[in-house]
């Protein structure tokens, strides 16, 4: 199994299971109605966000992942969106039943987003100094003046030149880059405790990635935060990541270290997302190898394992029962029936296949 | 910036000289002018010498371009029947509309956005359904039908509101709220259309993930993304208004504005006074659209630097 070539991993706080968990998302359903149609778009999610980790949430467009970190702050839309059942426990509160007033005092000052696509995820028509201040004037109660200084200061955090001139300049002046430190810094600026960032690099470059990652992993250091890192880009998870989540079909599916994801993957579908991802340190196979079928449709509840039809392991009681997330040998926790053994086999005679294309 | 305004008022004037060259020829299809201005009975020799008096006789290019070097210095003539400068006819009356526009537009612009942010926070609700159904029914009513009604009820049977006449804000009452009607339902409908448009868009959610209260939302982030096609409807709405409706609402009114001055006008077929309303008409559009560019650059500072 070869791991993808990204370097500067964050060394993360290390036995901290025993700790509660900073977050915790317990039981989670979300759904969305349009017309007669509903897609069950997150079933049951549970997770634990410990402090000072960085924990990263992988998975295929449409697996639930952006939708349930919404869903903790509640931005989903609703409706078209509802949330049918779960809590999100922080600080001894369920963020999901406060009062509208009091999740207002959370969101962007204990938890804050960063998002997908920095051309619109800014106000085109507000200055970017504007859309700092004015989150340290509503949680830091900071005067004008106040405010204007330090969010010059969040913008040399950042790393953005010239920050004072900046300060006064609009969104369609900054390249997506540097909109994207922008965002940053507006998401950093009261000290949240946790970052949830929501794909953020996958709409920049790739030296623009790099850059944008090893920030955040620069200033969770120096700010003491956790963060959770959605991405569907696992050379993303290993740069920075502690603990990976994998979700499918609304469902997590496996939850790892991020080591012993790479090296040792207890779940079909992780491995069939190891082996998708092309590796620099190997030469280059002719063809990338895919996961076989389609994402599932998740506008009806099916019993069983949503990822059965494209598992090379599935077997009769796939079809019946839902699968839950057992602890397994390597310390992780994966929701699978089949054996230790056979995973280990299907990892291995995968990563060998690719291994043969490639030295063809 | 200056080269986008200096090329917006090339266009101005082109409009305008359109306008008035337009309603110059249109006004020989309406027929002979001399046979207007002179009663039934008049011999046929004094009516060709009338006609060569007043130049009717020349070639209609000659005629135009007589006219349009003197239009160019904003000379239009004598009025035929007033016997003084049609242009000076044209404007006296304009401040009375004036008046009553900026009451009506102000008056539907405040409500009507106030209205439509209000049910556009809440779409589907039961405000909602209600501030739309009414906005179709105010963009519906005829106007003449709707002005000739109120006239009747507020003034006729319940003897609240003088019948026409100008003066009081007693006679301001009818021909406001029947000027502000129409702009008022366009101005709710558009204005909640244009905010749910901008609430479903991304930086709507980061501003929620703030943590600031959707009334900032709205009012801080997304009216002012949502301003411009409010602007060019109620920039529209004025034009129609104040050179339109005001036709019909001034003359049921007896309101002495240049709507009643130009329905006036045309019943006597006076022809130079005519041809001055249409300028000012056209003078009036092209400011209101000055003003609307004026407020899109407030409203997105980024055009600026563009």
């Amino acid at each position: 199994m070869p791991a993808p070539a990204i370097a500067t991993k964050a060394s993360g706080p290390e036995a901290k299971s025993a700790e509660r968990p900073l977050l915790s998302v317990k039981d989670l359903n979300v759904e969305f109605t349009v017309g007669n149609n509903t897609v069950h778009a997150v079933n049951g999610l549970s997770l634990d966000l410990r402090k000072g980790e960085t924990l990263a949430i992988v998975g295929e467009s449409g697996s639930g992942k952006s939708v349930s970190m919404l869903s903790v702050l509640g931005l989903i839309p609703q409706p078209p969106g509802k949330i049918t059942n779960g809590r999100v426990i922080y600080d001894d509160k369920d963020l999901l039943s406060l009062p509208s007033g009091e999740l207002r005092k959370i969101r962007g000052k204990e938890i804050s987003m960063i998002f997908q696509d920095p051309m619109t995820s800014l106000n085109p028509t507000m200055t970017i100094g504007r859309q700092i201040t004015e989150m340290l004037e509503l949680h830091l109660d900071m005067t004008p003046a106040q405010a204007k200084k330090r969010a010059i200061e969040l913008l040399d955090l950042v790393e953005i030149p010239d920050p004072s001139t900046r300060f006064g300049q609009y969104s369609i002046e900054f390249s997506g880059g540097m909109r994207q430190r922008v965002m940053i810094a507006i998401a950093l600026s009261c000290n949240p405790k946790i970052l949830i960032a929501d794909e953020p690099t996958t709409a920049l470059d790739v030296t623009i990635q790099m850059q944008i990652i090893q920030v955040v992993n620069e200033l969770r250091a120096e700010m003491d935060m956790s963060v959770i890192w959605i991405t569907h880009d696992l050379g993303v998870v290993a740069g920075l990541a502690d603990r990976v989540i994998v979700m499918y079909g609304g469902r997590a599916v496996e939850i790892a270290e991020s080591e012993d994801l790479f090296y040792r993957p207890q779940h079909p579908y992780s491995i069939g997302l190891l082996n998708s991802v092309p590796s620099i340190a190997e030469p280059v196979a002719e063809r990338l190898i895919a996961i076989e079928g389609i994402p599932p449709d998740l506008s009806e509840i099916r019993e069983g394992c949503a990822f059965r039809p494209r598992c090379a392991l599935a077997r009769d009681i796939c079809k019946s029962d839902t699968p839950r997330l057992e602890a397994k040998a390597t310390g992780g926790q994966a929701a699978c029936f089949a054996s230790p053994e056979e995973v280990a086999r299907l990892a291995e005679g995968s990563s060998a296949g690719q291994s043969d294309a490639s030295a063809q | 910036m200056y080269k986008l305004a200096m090329h917006r008022l090339g266009h101005s004037a082109l409009l305008i000289f359109g306008v008035v060259t337009v309603v110059f020829f249109t006004n020989f299809l309406l027929g002979d002018p001399v046979r207007v201005m002179l009663p039934a009975s008049t011999p046929p020799e004094a009516v060709e010498e009338f006609r060569r008096q007043m130049g009717f006789d020349r070639p209609i290019l000659v005629q135009y371009w007589d006219f349009i070097s003197n239009a160019a210095f904003l000379d239009f003539g004598d009025s035929w029947w007033q016997k003084s400068p049609s242009l000076e006819i044209a404007l006296r009356p304009f401040p009375a509309t004036l008046q009553l526009g900026i009451v009506a537009i102000g008056l539907a612009s405040l409500l009507g956005i106030g209205i439509g942010l209000f049910a556009g926070a809440r779409p589907g609700s039961t405000w909602d359904k209600l501030a739309t159904s009414l906005s179709i029914l105010g963009v519906s009513l005829p106007l003449i039908w709707f002005t000739l009604m109120m006239a009747l009820i507020f003034s006729v049977w319940l003897g609240l509101l003088p019948t026409a006449g100008y003066g009081t804000v007693g006679h301001m009452v009818l021909p406001v709220v029947t000027l502000a009607a129409l702009p008022l339902g366009r101005a709710v409908q558009i204005t909640r259309a244009s905010i749910i448009d901008e609430l479903a868009k991304p930086y709507i959610t980061t501003a929620r993930s703030k943590g600031l209260s959707e009334r900032t939302i709205i009012l801080r982030h997304a009216l002012r993304n949502a301003l411009p096609p409010i602007v060019t409807e109620i920039g529209w709405e004025s034009a129609l208004l104040l050179t339109g409706y005001s036709i019909i609402v001034e003359s049921v009114f007896g309101w002495p504005g240049f709507g009643f001055s130009l329905y006036h006008a045309i019943l006597t077929r006076d022809m130079p006074v005519i041809i001055a309303m249409a300028f000012v008409a056209a003078l009036v559009v092209v400011l209101i659209n000055i003003i609307v560019d004026i407020i899109y650059v407030i409203a997105d500072p980024t055009i600026r630097k563009k």
